[in-house]
């Protein structure tokens, strides 16, 4: 026999403050969340409502190494980063032959654009509703210059990036060396970290020399590849395992996929002249198996609950300044024994 | 164990207000003393929701005719406005009381009151704002607000002051910086997220809130704002399942 007590949880009840609220701290102590003697608790998560402006691809809190040392070590995963050489040149490719450029994405406190930002250097803010073209506009109006565009064919099947199309002088490769591999993967282009020589590391797209056929990237794009869920890290002691880093125990409680629903719609006042952005939205989560996914808890008693959002590398989500909420159901099951 | 099932289907219209204002649908009370829901000896009573429809005039900030949800300044004026002076938005659910967004040359407008309802997405909030700013200058010029590629509320030359914290939120403001006056392109992009409608009742449940370190324990159920549209012309006809 089990008896069941839902939490309505709100991140705008935070105990503490933290870092783009990806953290629910939550005090329960009023609540007395507790098994008696010879009961056991389990908890599962009911719901959840996220906000649009959840990072993607996680937070950048780490400073680069290569931007200004050519330092060509995979970049940490704290950092989420994207590099690419510009420009035509004859031979061998090396890192003098081309013009480097790096793209940061979610790095709000500027960790790497600092006070006197890298002219090879801009930061683009990329959240659920972020599309490819979006961010492929951000770096041309970075670059000053169209350099990039999006190859999808007549019936938008092939899905791939090049440069501009009859522009023979634009030639470009992606470094896969010092580029984040989610967003390599997202990007279409080769990742990794095995590279027996330079050429293996390099993703190129565009015009190698004036005469030469316009080459895409190998596979195609899929932005939502670079993350496609959010993970709730809790302070709840149950076994759970995630399959980052060779595999680790960490304590999951759930998985919720980064799908949108379009959650407003409206009037619009015709003075406004604003660019169509699409409508607002929002992720809101249903678990339908629910009293299949109750996990065994070590606690007895829980008076406080701490929650974070957090990628599928364990790289913490921003959400910026809104806040999100979620239920979770305990059940009180009592020993036969 | 056998237990028997009772389904209640209500509607406010068959509901009477639980004090407070007599329009306001929000807080009802049915009468279900015709119903006989009574636990015999030796069985329990428990409850559940199961769907509910509401509509889109819900409103998604609370009424607050008090305080204003936006204080902000405009670069620009037209006399009898002043360029650099409060102007200040109040969200309220009455619609008839909306401001006139429209300039006048004989009456200054800095005080609107607008209804700030589900159907307000980030598009239309600050086209709220730049009407408001419109209404400042006698000709009309170029929105004095936009909304970035990432986002993010940009603009030049306004600048925001004691916002309502939930209307942070939506702008992106980080109320927590000490910068309490922005003038360019904010920092966190702008989001309609709206969070679940909290179903509250006089049933003495046990569930958990986490306001108040968990002290609340009415709460119903919780529910997700989706709006769906109920027909094809994308009006104010659209409900949340």
């Amino acid at each position: 026999m089990s008896v069941t007590r839902r939490v309505y949880l709100s991140s705008s009840d935070n105990q503490s403050v933290s870092t783009q609220n990806s953290v629910m701290d939550i005090n329960l102590a009023a609540a007395d969340l507790s098994s008696k003697p010879n009961e056991m608790m389990s908890v599962s998560l009911v719901r959840a409502s996220i906000p649009d402006t959840i990072t993607t691809p996680g937070l950048t809190t780490t400073r680069s190494r290569g931007v200004l040392n050519f330092d060509t070590r995979k970049p940490e995963d704290t950092l989420q980063i994207l590099a690419f050489g510009l420009g035509q040149y004859i031979g061998d490719w090396s890192e003098t032959q081309q013009t480097i450029y790096y793209v940061t994405f979610n790095d709000f406190d500027n960790v790497n654009l600092g006070a006197f930002p890298p002219n090879n250097l801009t930061n683009y803010n990329w959240t659920a509703n972020t599309t490819l073209l979006d961010i492929i506009t951000h770096i041309n109006n970075f670059l000053g210059m169209d350099i990039f565009e999006l190859v999808n064919g007549e019936d938008g099947e092939i899905r791939r990036i090049s440069t501009i199309e009859g522009v023979t002088s634009l030639y470009v490769n992606f470094l896969a060396d010092r580029s984040s591999d989610h967003i390599l993967k997202a990007f279409g282009c080769k990742s990794g970290t095995d590279f027996p020589s330079a050429a293996d590391m390099l993703t190129p797209v565009g015009y190698s020399s004036a005469t030469a056929t316009q080459v895409t990237t190998p596979f195609q794009y899929n932005l939502p590849s670079a993350n496609m869920n959010v993970f709730l890290r809790t302070n709840l002691g149950f076994d759970s395992f995630i399959s980052y880093d060779d595999g680790q125990n960490a304590n999951i409680l759930a998985s919720i996929p980064l799908v949108q629903s379009n959650s407003v719609t409206g009037t619009h006042l015709q003075s406004s002249d604003l660019p169509t952005i699409g409508v607002s939205s929002q992720i809101n989560y249903v678990n339908f198996a629910l009293s299949g996914s109750h996990k065994p808890i070590t606690q007895d008693r829980i008076a406080n609950i701490e929650i974070e959002l957090v990628d599928k590398r364990g790289v913490p989500m921003g959400l910026g300044v809104a806040d999100w909420d979620c239920v979770l159901e305990f059940k009180f099951v009592t020993s036969l024994g | 164990m056998s237990q028997n099932t009772i389904r209640l289907h209500l509607n406010t219209k068959d509901a009477s207000p639980n004090g407070g204002d007599v329009n306001n649908n929000a807080d009802v009370v049915f009468d279900l003393r015709k119903v006989g829901i009574e636990a015999s000896p030796g069985k329990l009573l428990t409850v559940s929701l199961i769907k509910a429809t509401l509509p889109t005039t819900l409103t998604a900030l609370a009424n607050d005719y008090e305080n204003p949800a936006i204080v902000f300044q405009s670069p620009n004026a037209t006399a009898p406005n002043v360029a650099g002076e409060d102007i200040k938005i109040y969200c309220v659910g009455d619609k008839s009381s909306s401001g006139n967004f429209t300039y006048s040359a004989t009456e200054k407008r800095n005080v609107y009151y607008a209804m700030y309802d589900y159907s307000i997405g980030n598009q239309q909030l600050v086209g709220m704002l730049n009407e408001v700013v419109q209404a400042q200058l006698s000709t009309p010029a170029t929105d004095l607000f936009d909304i970035g590629l990432d986002g993010r509320l940009g603009g030049a030359g306004f600048g925001f002051k004691n916002l309502n914290n939930n209307m942070s939120k939506r702008l992106g403001i980080d109320v927590q910086s000490s910068d309490a006056i922005q003038f360019t392109s904010l920092k966190y992009p702008m989001t309609a997220y709206q969070e679940p409608i909290i179903v509250t009742t006089n049933l003495n449940l046990n569930s958990v809130g986490s306001r108040d370190k968990g002290s609340q324990s009415n709460i119903l159920s919780s529910i997700p704002i989706n709006m769906e549209v109920t027909n094809s012309s994308f009006s104010q006809t659209a409900v949340i399942p």
